[in-house]
């Protein structure tokens, strides 16, 4: 969709092994069984291709046109919808379930093999040598302790004041007719 | 709209000794940098603000956080959920 | 670790073992396990802050700092040192 990571979507649907990707969910109302879309050309018989300047003939095929790449956008989406509601509730078979059960685990012990996870044991700095030395050290110094605590309020108000300027409206009306 | 934060870090850098600032949201996004504050460790930051915070019986509280190393020294501090950290040089 | 008592203006004190068990303590964090694994968990945080880079930069102190109060902590032969103190600044408050 408009993720940066999904993976194509041009795969050929014939040979592909299924992988954890590969839809579970076979026959929905949206899948490629649906009618076909009819094309311009063998609706309107005799209408010619509008080239550059509208006609009133041309402004009939124009609208055409437009129809029809309304309706395919229209038709895309609506395969790209799965209707959960519509779909019997069917689930996996016991062996099925299984299979995939035993894929997932051996793909996994592979992975694990392969890439050792380092198991770390608690561990604290290397520290200092006279601990109550450091503890009775003075504290913070007052002037530290303003300091930070105006850069602080400071930083804070002015995130504060980060507004958002609208330039343009988010909703723009087409012009469909 | 960030021109007044970054503006802010700017001046803070401008102070005798800092060589680093960072600023981070409270779910520990980097909301700017300066210096030897690396974006990275926003995250860290402001964890390490939160918890340092349930050690006063009065949660609320946000308190002054200073971690010295040999050379350097980090003063951390929450303000409305944004975490502020200025590493000072002590040499 | 007696001597963690002797720390000026010291309100309590606390040992912890880099397995987070409470190996001595007194005053106002005796046997105050809830603190010994807040600071733990602190230190933890606060000696992976990356310093200068990759130059090595030893990790000396924390400290915690509120108005009247402040915790102070070190680590040291792997067990973390807290002295909690009372927070009395000498100095005039800058204008």
């Amino acid at each position: 969709m408009g993720n940066c990571c999904c993976p194509s979507d041009d795969k050929g649907f014939q040979e592909q092994e299924p992988d954890e990707r590969s839809s579970l969910i076979g026959n929905h109302p949206g899948s490629s069984n649906s009618p076909r879309l009819v094309p311009r050309s063998e609706r309107t018989p005799g209408a010619s291709r509008s080239d550059s300047f509208p006609s009133p003939q041309n402004h009939a095929s124009q609208r055409g046109d437009e129809q029809s790449a309304l309706n395919r956008i229209l038709h895309q989406t609506a395969s790209n919808v799965i209707d959960v509601a519509a779909i019997d509730a069917r689930s996996m078979e016991q062996h099925e379930y299984l299979d995939k059960a035993r894929q997932y685990s051996s793909k996994l012990t592979m992975l694990c093999n392969k890439t050792p996870i380092p198991s770390r044991p608690h561990s604290l700095p290397s520290g200092v040598g006279n601990p109550h030395a450091i503890l009775s050290a003075p504290p913070l110094s007052q002037a530290d302790i303003q300091f930070i605590t105006q850069v602080a309020d400071r930083t804070a108000q002015t995130l504060k004041e980060i507004k958002v300027k609208h330039k343009e409206d988010l909703v723009v009306p087409f012009g469909v007719p | 709209m960030e021109k007044a934060l970054e503006r802010q870090l700017d001046e803070t850098m401008n102070n005798p000794g800092v060589v680093g600032v960072l600023c981070a949201d409270k779910q520990g996004l980097c909301l700017g940098a300066r210096g030897t504050g690396e974006r990275q460790t926003c995250g860290l930051i402001t964890s390490l603000a939160e918890t340092a915070q349930k050690l006063h019986p009065d949660e609320s509280s946000s308190p002054v956080i200073s971690i010295e190393t040999d050379n350097m020294q980090i003063l951390i501090k929450s303000k409305e959920g944004i975490t502020t950290a200025v590493y000072k040089s002590s040499t | 670790m007696q001597n963690l008592e002797r720390i000026p203006d010291s309100l309590g004190y606390l040992v912890i073992s880099e397995d987070k068990a409470v190996v001595s303590s007194g005053g106002e964090l005796e046997n105050d396990e809830k603190t010994a694994a807040l600071v733990y968990n602190l230190v933890q945080k606060a000696y992976r802050i990356p310093v200068m880079g990759d130059k090595r930069d030893g990790f000396k102190k924390l400290t915690i700092n509120w108005d009247s109060f402040f915790y102070a902590i070190t680590v040291s032969n792997n067990r973390i040192y807290v002295c909690k103190r009372q927070y009395n600044p000498q100095e005039p408050m800058v204008a």
